[in-house]
């Protein structure tokens, strides 16, 4: 037994799969906190080669927010998303690619965005058209965040005689 | 009336409970294999059970970690009690839910005598995950940060309806540690030692595909399994359990591989996937051993990282449109105005789509700089939102083979060679992994790493043998820089090896070298790679005068595949030691491989340092 720690000791001092260096912020707001959900604290691979001797995590762990029956916690529940902040977390979360697909008119991250709206499969190709058109809309805003993406999708889809019903509420 | 009445239904709860224990000890439940998987028994040295799981809430027996007789007995007692147990705070049946249905079917248990519970939290988590299958996910080596440099495993639950666009919605099973130290030597120490916690987890898929794929540059391959409805419910069962459990992280052996492979052991036992490790689990074995069980695996899909797609994104387009592409992502403006804009819709797409995925990918790896790539992306993108053509999606063709189609990681040698004049005989080892000579087939291409690699050689005119060589680690990872690409390659090793040396034959020295450098490619036959090292080297030993020498030098090389199976590599180094005993080097190394099969592999080598020359002719064997 104590050989076989001495072994392990030895073989290197890089573990074998990944332990988390990234971390998304603890909820400090009301809900989930839209906004706040960042990839903080992400180390970057500027400085590599020092890396190997000294293995450094910087970042928190995010199993306190998806932790298995764990009860409830900012915007999770047993380690699933809330229903009602499910589109906010997922546009928090992806908000580059998001934004990089609403200026190509599709992509699957903004397929799985649909789909989280409750867009059915037959209007997916409009919703498409409509995120590509509101792209602008979202720059001239200057404001980068997922909310505003997601208010100016939804003012897009006002207007569309298809859409209209998801958004009234 | 009501006292008397709740103690008759006391004193029925207790008689069940007796005969339950009486049935379940009769049978032996306790020693059976499924109820040792529910609660991570392994047999120990001593021949008893310990239970892997190193939280008191996981048992419901006190001595219930050593104990599987007295836990399954505990388990039984606490099924009539609604008590709330374990960290997730739940009555027993509902905590420890695969428990309740494996006994309940052991034992045939009446419901009208033990009135089911409903366990609502659990529904609704089932409800939530909509779950139709499993896939094994598989983010392949990453280089740059120690601990994912072999790969990681998770589970994807595949949810009913998805489709290939939405299926980053479905959630994750995911096991990692909770890293509780910015140091990164305590880090190694813990993580070698078990003295991290290690946790589940359930982050939706986008989360670890953005992780993976976008910020570490990792490519993802994904094994959709063939599990009946009844095991990917049993799994989930018992991941819904796993919210009461931590154990300590062994980098090594208890890691995420581990750790999912015994989920999958629960939702079919028959697969015996945990049983066989005992020193180390490799990520990419795991997956060997699920693609080796028959049927097990309905498809494998490939998912390139961002990095994979730019440069797949890159290679289809023309002479002008790459030109273009260097030029729009150093001044986006570019997009907006005449000569770029006349071309056809679809190809300007083509360009700035490829821009936008470079210049986002910027901005995840660059820290300080990536406000001014955020800004050139929105100017591209701007550009890229007036045009009406479609992103037509580049076939994520993989740089490498799938991950069970590498070679196994354990490599044993045998060598015939010359050096001075004299003929020897060489055993060799190694541990694990791979060296730029290894087939590659299914490796990260360009990455090394080796652990605990050992030569005897035995010298044939003098009679003698010696220990040749002990690499305790060595690491090379080279990234061909190229317009776009300008990550640095860097080089680590240590370990003892045999010098001669001022009138010393056989000498044994330690060494410790490290380099950082640049590479390059070129694909003239199949592909060739060029390299550079700036490095720092130790040496130490009673060979040298002052007992050691400290200096510097470079390194320059280069790697030819010339076919799939046949390598062939150069490389000379000069070091310049002023440190210790004053004196230089000269070193130069040809090597050649050839590929017999992905798990044997000759290989022919010449070695000149100093004045001394060697050849060797080796034969390898992966197992």
């Amino acid at each position: 037994m104590i050989r076989g720690k001495w072994l392990r000791l030895g073989v290197t001092l890089a573990p074998l799969c990944a332990t988390p260096v990234w971390a998304i912020n603890p909820d400090n707001g009301p809900g989930c906190g839209l906004g706040k959900l960042a990839w903080s604290d992400y180390r970057n691979q500027k400085s590599i080669a020092p890396q190997v001797m000294m293995a450094t995590t910087n970042g928190t762990f995010g199993s306190q927010t998806f932790g298995i029956s764990s009860g409830t916690s900012g915007c999770t529940n047993d380690g699933t998303i809330m229903a009602e902040e499910k589109v906010n977390v997922f546009a928090a979360a992806n908000y580059d690619t998001l934004s990089q697909e609403m200026a190509q008119g599709g992509g699957e991250y903004l397929a799985s965005l649909a789909e989280l709206m409750g867009i059915p499969d037959e209007h997916r190709a409009e919703f498409f058209a409509l995120a590509q058109v509101q792209y602008a809309s979202l720059v001239q805003s200057g404001d980068r965040t997922p909310a505003t993406m997601l208010t100016v999708l939804h003012r897009g889809m006002e207007t569309h005689p298809n859409f209209a019903t998801l958004t009234a509420h | 009336m009501l006292c008397f009445f709740t103690d008759t239904a006391k004193a029925h709860a207790d008689d069940y409970l007796q005969e339950l224990i009486q049935r379940a000890n009769a049978a032996a439940l306790y020693d059976q294999r499924y109820w040792h998987l529910l609660l991570h028994y392994r047999r120990t040295i001593a021949g008893g059970y310990e239970s892997e799981a190193d939280e008191a809430g996981f048992f419901l027996a006190p001595n219930g970690k050593t104990d599987s007789k007295a836990e399954l007995q505990a388990t039984l007692a606490r099924f009539f009690s609604t008590e709330l147990v374990g960290r997730s705070r739940q009555p027993a049946r509902c905590a420890f839910i695969a428990r309740y249905h494996w006994l309940k079917a052991a034992l045939a248990i009446d419901e009208s005598r033990l009135p089911p519970e409903p366990c609502e939290r659990f529904h609704a988590w089932l409800r939530e995950l909509n779950p139709a299958s499993i896939t094994l996910v598989f983010p392949s080596a990453y280089m740059n940060n120690p601990s994912s440099m072999f790969g990681h495993l998770l589970l994807r639950i595949d949810q009913r309806g998805q489709t290939e666009q939405t299926r980053i919605l479905a959630y994750t099973v995911n096991y990692s540690a909770d890293v509780t130290t910015d140091n990164g030597l305590v880090f190694a120490v813990l993580g070698v030692a078990g003295g991290f916690k290690g946790y589940f987890s359930t982050h939706p898929y986008y989360v670890k595909a953005k992780e993976y794929g976008d910020f570490e540059n990792r490519d993802i391959w994904e094994y959709r399994l063939n599990l009946t409805e009844d095991q990917v419910e049993r799994l989930l069962m018992h991941t819904w359990e796993m919210g009461n459990a931590s154990f300590d992280y062994f980098f090594f052996k208890e890691n995420c591989a581990y750790q999912i492979l015994s989920l999958l052991d629960v939702a079919d036992p028959d697969l015996h996937l945990t049983d066989r490790f005992w020193l180390y689990t490799f990520p990419s074995d795991g997956v060997r051993m699920i693609a080796e069980k028959p049927g097990l695996v309905k498809e494998i899909i490939f998912r390139p990282s961002r990095s994979t797609k730019i440069r797949r994104g890159r290679q289809v387009l023309s002479g002008d449109e790459k030109m273009w592409l260097g030029k729009i992502v150093a001044d986006p403006s570019l997009a907006q105005s005449e000569p770029f804009t006349i071309m056809p819709p679809e190809r300007q797409a083509r360009v700035l789509d490829v821009a936008s995925d470079y210049l986002l990918y910027r901005v995840a790896t660059e820290g300080n700089d990536a406000t001014s790539y955020q800004e050139r992306n929105k100017a591209v993108l701007i550009a890229r939102s007036k045009l009406k053509a479609p992103s037509v999606p580049v076939a994520p063709t993989p740089v490498t083979g799938p991950p069970e189609q590498g070679h196994n990681v354990m490599r044993a040698g045998l060598g015939l060679g010359w050096h001075e004049g004299e003929f020897f005989n060489e055993v060799n080892f190694r541990l694990a992994f791979h060296d730029l000579f290894d087939p590659e087939y299914g490796y990260t291409p360009d990455a090394q790493i080796e652990a605990m690699d050992v030569a005897l050689r035995h010298y044939a005119r003098s009679d003698h043998t010696r220990l040749e060589r002990f690499t305790l680690v060595n690491i090379v990872s080279l990234s061909p820089m190229d317009a776009l690409f300008k990550s640095p390659s860097w080089k680590v090793s240590t370990g003892l090896e045999t010098i001669e040396h001022n009138q010393c034959r056989f000498c044994r020295i330690g060494n410790l070298n490290t380099g950082i450098g640049a590479a390059a490619e070129s694909f003239w036959s199949k592909r060739e790679v060029y390299f550079g090292f700036a490095e720092l080297a130790s040496e130490y030993g009673r060979v040298f005068n002052s007992n050691y020498r400290l200096g510097g030098g470079a390194t320059l090389g280069t790697l030819v595949d010339i076919t799939e199976r046949w390598k062939v590599g150069v490389s000379g180094t000069y070091l310049q030691f002023p440190l210790g005993e004053k004196s230089h080097e000269w070193r130069v190394s040809a090597q050649q491989r050839y590929a017999l099969h992905k798990n044997f592999a000759v290989r022919f080598e010449f070695n000149q340092r100093a004045r001394t020359q060697e050849y060797l002719l080796n034969l390898h064997a992966y197992f």
